[in-house]
């Protein structure tokens, strides 16, 4: 008996005083090395698991000793299914590879260890959609692939024409999402004035797009979060792509270095101005070519090191008159440059932390020596920061971080009657924590505070705080909720051709700030289909608008001889409130031989600037009430298991939303310009901001690929047809009178562009 | 085969939906009539040529001469002393060019420094309208000092290949930091048009529609030293479209003048929008009521 009671209580003791050990390690593509981001790691008999982070690194803080099943599944590969057998007290590292998935029929195989779609949904922050470089390049464009135009096809993300690829999120505009390359932060990242964005899709590995209610690692813009991760390089083999479209040429190089780490670069340039341009005279010198490196560096189990470089330019040269015998013009150069140095160190499996060095640069200059006019045009950032992550228990975990970043933001023109010099070298320092709870199987709680102190000719502090909960309602179900304080410190003066340029809050312009209330909801519908609805609510506070009548407004600080300088952005804005809100529906399938997704949203959004529209509210140009977007991708042959038999591939992207708000002119009236001049012509006289819409936008693009893998490269010739019913889309009119008679033109976005070109890999 | 013959059948439907050509009608919904101002006054000189028109909606064809409101009560008052001078119509023919507002009397003449006030009524679809505005003239000091030439040959260089420019030198009025030149072509036309020009190449119908524009040029300067002295101004050669004698008018110009010119054809902006112009005018109007201090030169332009 006694012996009984001995072993009972033995065999209990050790039970509850057995001391936990964990698991953690790395997820890796077997097939390169590289880091997989958001991959699901779980023990399935205990329920407990975690999710890869941007280093794609997991740890579950807390398993009993013992011999359990890890499973590790990410979509579109092969499940890991293994077991490991843990001591009291071990840290347990296991390195995990993930083979690419061979879809062997049109549905995929839903086996007993997939992670169901619900998971998948309910793992992901609310809001955020992430597409991998794959799905960008399926969704057909103008010329090619280009990162900024896909997401335009999300619900919730708008252009505001064919002719840009800035993203317009929630109502909020373009100037108030951050752009995230490799952790460092991206300013105007735009190509061609606009059309397309300076991120080379061959190069992308990942892309986090949140649309709002984001946790208190972000910040520093109101509205989104675009987060994108380049290619470490392939660690196994050499490995390249090369294309070439009518567009540009570029190219994709991956290699190992040695055992330790890898090397990946891309380079792509136009060749605009050594085709066409070289016989139509009316048609400018114009190219811009990019360029990426990235080496990555596994130190040792414990460190890693990550080494990422950008750089891209756009160069213009335009002759007014080629017919004259004395050519004059203009240049405009511009582009950004971006480096970042990441030192990702665990300091135990429970403490995972990255630490960033990253310098981002964009610059212009414009130069019109007839007229002595020179701009400059230059943001310069330098930011260190360190965001850690720490597993107290399989239900709380902490995430903490700072951010010390140093802007130089100037803007300097000279002109034949004076001087710009606006000069501004703030500081921003930022603080933040959070805390994961997860205080059951259908709850997750995630609370935290930002804080900012931000220090330019006028200090701004304030705190942030961010909630998030997440809620399983049923095994199909979940049910999500965030709001949060959002602020920025930054203000952007759009233009037309010329880059954007970029202000700082200051005794003029105050910080800005917006409130984020959403909820949401998914549901899994047939295994993998994925539908989530989510409503938002958003106010903004202090936005600033360009004020078009600026020069009206503006006063020089001094004067050089009797030049006037301006240096300071007294005028240039006109300050204004603001509130978006609406509701929007995905519907995603990721997985078989039709992909993609059908969205729907619904908003409105509603600004008031002061002296604009007698302070009364209107529409901004970017809103639309409502938004359809269907694409599509199908595997025509069915045949991926075989590459060596070509295979066909169709894309289409449908666009449909209601007409953009736009100000007709209330009147016409005759005036002549000066006391003595001869002509009195008819100019107009808006009064109403915003008082009509333009008819629905519709845009149907297509496209197809044959893919044949041969020995060692395979060749990918494509086809893409831009606005395929060459419906006209009217993008703005012209007003005129000929001969007293009014006469409206139409100007109109983008006609049908069809484009070819060949993409090859080996 | 199913799926493929829907996915067809789809991609038709969306095809369809995407074809087809938006067209927009105008509204004129928010049209209201307004009486239009065109108003300079220029010291030393009596208050003449004041056009009071009225807008129109843009949707309708408009003959000019129609829209001048020749009933108009058109008042000049001296806010300092109070005394108001009414303005009388005079039409010098049927065209809009030909039709304005003048001061008949003789005891008015326009002085630098003063503050007047201009008040316009009239009746417009049976609807009585009232605007009004003031401004005051430029302090006096204002005058051309000096012009660097008289005539150069189109974009001369000098012995060193440096390009010569016409360069006016003025005297500031004090308070006074917007000055405006106009440049009037005294004998542009087709014939004498600088087709090997480096800024522009226009063709037969360009230069038709422009060339009337292109004889009458106008710039400014802006947030020049508010107190007395000299400063010189460009005559670019971007405004000299003719081998042609040029008028130039210097105008010394007050705020209303200044916020009428640099906004009033810029109301679309570059992505077409539309803004509003700032005209500084109370009530039922818009346009200029503006004041200035004028000189004059004249240079020329030889091949």
């Amino acid at each position: 008996m006694d012996k009984k009671i001995f072993f009972i209580l033995t065999f209990f003791c050790s039970i509850v005083f057995a001391r936990n050990g964990s698991v953690s390690g790395f997820v890796h593509d077997a097939a390169n090395g590289e880091a997989i981001i958001g991959a699901n790691v779980y023990i399935k008999d205990l329920n407990i698991g975690s999710s890869t982070n941007h280093s794609g690194y997991y740890v579950i803080p807390e398993v009993p000793p013992g011999e359990h099943i890890l499973i590790t599944e990410y979509l579109g590969y092969k499940t890991d299914r293994r077991t490991v057998r843990l001591h009291e007290n071990e840290e347990l590292k296991q390195i995990i590879l993930l083979n690419e998935e061979i879809l062997q029929a049109e549905t995929i195989v839903v086996t007993a260890d997939s992670l169901p779609t619900i998971e998948k949904l309910y793992r992901k922050p609310i809001s955020e959609i992430s597409l991998n470089s794959k799905q960008i390049k399926r969704i057909p464009q103008v010329a090619e692939a280009d990162l900024l135009r896909s997401l335009q096809t999300l619900p919730g993300v708008l252009p505001v024409s064919d002719f840009s690829s800035a993203l317009y999120i929630r109502g909020g505009t373009s100037d108030q999402n951050l752009y995230l390359l490799d952790g460092t932060d991206v300013y105007n990242p735009e190509h061609a004035f606009g059309l397309f964005s300076t991120f080379n899709t061959d190069a992308i590995k990942q892309v986090n797009l949140s649309k709002g209610g984001f946790g208190a690692e972000y910040g520093g813009r109101l509205s989104s979060i675009l987060d994108i991760t380049n290619l470490d390089g392939n660690r196994e083999e050499f490995e390249g792509t090369a294309s070439i479209s009518l567009l540009s040429a570029k190219t994709t190089l991956q290699m190992p270095i040695g055992t330790i780490g890898s090397v990946s670069g891309s380079i792509r340039r136009t060749y605009f101005d050594v085709t066409i341009a070289e016989y139509i005279d009316d048609i400018p010198d114009y190219y811009f070519w990019d360029g990426n490196l990235k080496a990555f560096l596994d130190l040792d189990a414990n460190n890693k090191l990550t080494i990422s470089g950008y750089g891209g330019r756009d160069v213009l040269d335009v002759i007014f008159n080629n017919d004259a015998t004395e050519q004059l013009g203009f240049t405009y150069d511009w582009g950004n440059s971006t480096g970042s140095i990441r030192w990702t160190h665990i300091f135990s499996p429970q403490l995972f932390s990255n630490f960033w060095f990253t310098a981002s640069r964009f610059s212009s200059v414009f130069n019109l020596d007839e007229f002595d006019v020179h701009e400059e045009n230059d943001v310069t950032d330098l930011t260190f920061k360190g965001d850690l992550e720490y597993h107290i228990t399989n239900e709380l975990s902490s995430r903490f971080g700072f951010e010390l970043k140093s802007l130089q933001v100037d803007f300097k023109q000279r002109f034949p009657n004076g001087n710009v010099n606006v000069e501004n070298n703030p500081e921003h320092y930022v603080g933040y924590l959070q805390g994961i709870w997860q205080p059951n199987s259908r709850w997750e709680v995630n609370a935290g505070v930002r804080f900012n102190y931000f220090n330019s000719d006028k200090d701004f502090q304030n705190l942030a705080p961010r909630f998030a909960a997440k809620y399983r309602l049923t095994e199909k179900i979940n049910l999500k909720f965030a709001a949060g304080r959002y602020y920025q410190f930054l203000h952007r003066i759009p233009r037309f051709i010329a880059a954007d340029i970029w202000t700082v809050s200051n005794r003029f312009q105050r910080s800005s700030a917006s409130n984020h209330i959403i909820f949401g909801f998914q549901q899994e519908l047939l295994e993998d289909l994925e539908f989530e609805v989510e409503t938002y609510y958003k106010d903004y506070s202090n936005i600033f608008a360009f004020n078009q009548n600026f020069i009206t407004e503006i006063y020089p600080e001094y004067y050089v001889g009797d030049k006037p300088v301006y240096t300071s952005t007294d005028g240039l804005f006109n300050r204004g409130n603001g509130e978006s809100w609406g509701v929007e529906f995905l519907l995603r399938k990721d997985l078989g031989r039709l992909t993609g997704w059908v969205g729907y949203s619904f908003s409105n959004t509603r600004f008031a600037f002061d002296t604009i529209n007698n302070n009364e509210r209107f529409a901004p140009r970017h809103d639309r009430a409502h938004a359809f977007n269907l694409v599509a991708s199908y595997d025509l042959s069915g045949r991926q298991e075989d590459p060596y038999h070509g295979t066909w591939h169709v894309g289409a992207n449908f666009v449909y939303t209601s007409g953009q708000p736009y100000t007709e002119p209330g009147s016409a009236y005759l005036s002549s310009v000066a006391p003595g001049d001869p002509l009195r012509e008819e100019y107009y006289a808006p009064t109403v901001i915003n008082n009509i819409r333009f008819p629905a936008y519709a845009r149907l693009d297509v496209s197809i690929t044959y893919k044949k893998r041969f020995r060692h490269l395979s060749l990918e010739p494509y086809l893409q047809i831009f606005n395929i019913g060459n419906r006209k889309n009217i993008w703005f009119l012209n007003y005129d009178f000929e001969n007293g008679i009014p006469k409206i033109d139409e100007q109109y976005m983008l006609p049908i562009l069809p484009t070819l070109g060949i993409t090859v890999r080996f | 085969m199913k799926l493929i013959s829907l996915i067809l059948i789809i991609i038709a439907a969306l095809w369809l939906a995407a074809c087809g050509e938006a067209t927009v009608s105008v509204t004129n919904k928010s049209y209201e009539p307004k009486l239009t101002i065109e108003a300079f006054l220029i010291a030393g000189k009596k208050p003449r040529q004041i056009r009071i028109s009225r807008n129109f909606p843009v949707d309708a064809r408009q003959d000019q001469i129609d829209l001048i409101l020749e009933d108009a009560d058109v008042v000049i008052t001296d806010v300092e002393s109070g005394t108001e001078y009414p303005l009388s119509f005079t039409s010098l023919g049927a065209s809009p060019d030909s039709n304005w507002f003048d001061y008949a009397g003789n005891d008015l003449i326009i002085r630098s420094g003063k503050t007047y006030r201009l008040d316009a009524s009239a009746e417009i679809g049976g609807k009585m309208l009232h605007a009004g505005a003031v401004t005051t003239v430029p302090d006096t000091g204002f005058e051309i000092t000096d012009i660097n030439y008289t005539e150069l040959r189109y974009r001369q260089t000098d012995t060193s290949g440096n390009l010569m420019r016409f360069f006016m030198t003025i005297r500031r009025s004090p308070g006074t930091t917007f000055y405006v030149a106009t440049i009037r072509a005294l004998d542009g036309n087709r014939e004498n048009f600088i087709i090997n020009n480096p800024f522009f190449n226009p063709d037969h119908h360009d230069l038709d529609e422009l060339i009337d524009r292109l004889r009458y040029r106008v710039q400014w300067i802006q947030d020049t030293p508010v107190f007395a002295g000299e400063t010189e101004i460009e005559i670019y050669w971007s405004q000299l479209w003719f081998y042609s004698s040029y008028e130039i008018i210097a105008y010394a110009a007050d705020r209303n003048y200044k916020d009428f010119l640099q906004t009033f054809n810029r109301v679309q902006e570059r992505d077409g929008n539309f803004h509003e112009a700032e005209f500084h005018i109370e009530g039922d109007g818009i346009g200029v009521f503006g004041s200035m201090i004028a000189d004059t030169i004249a240079i020329r332009v030889i091949k």
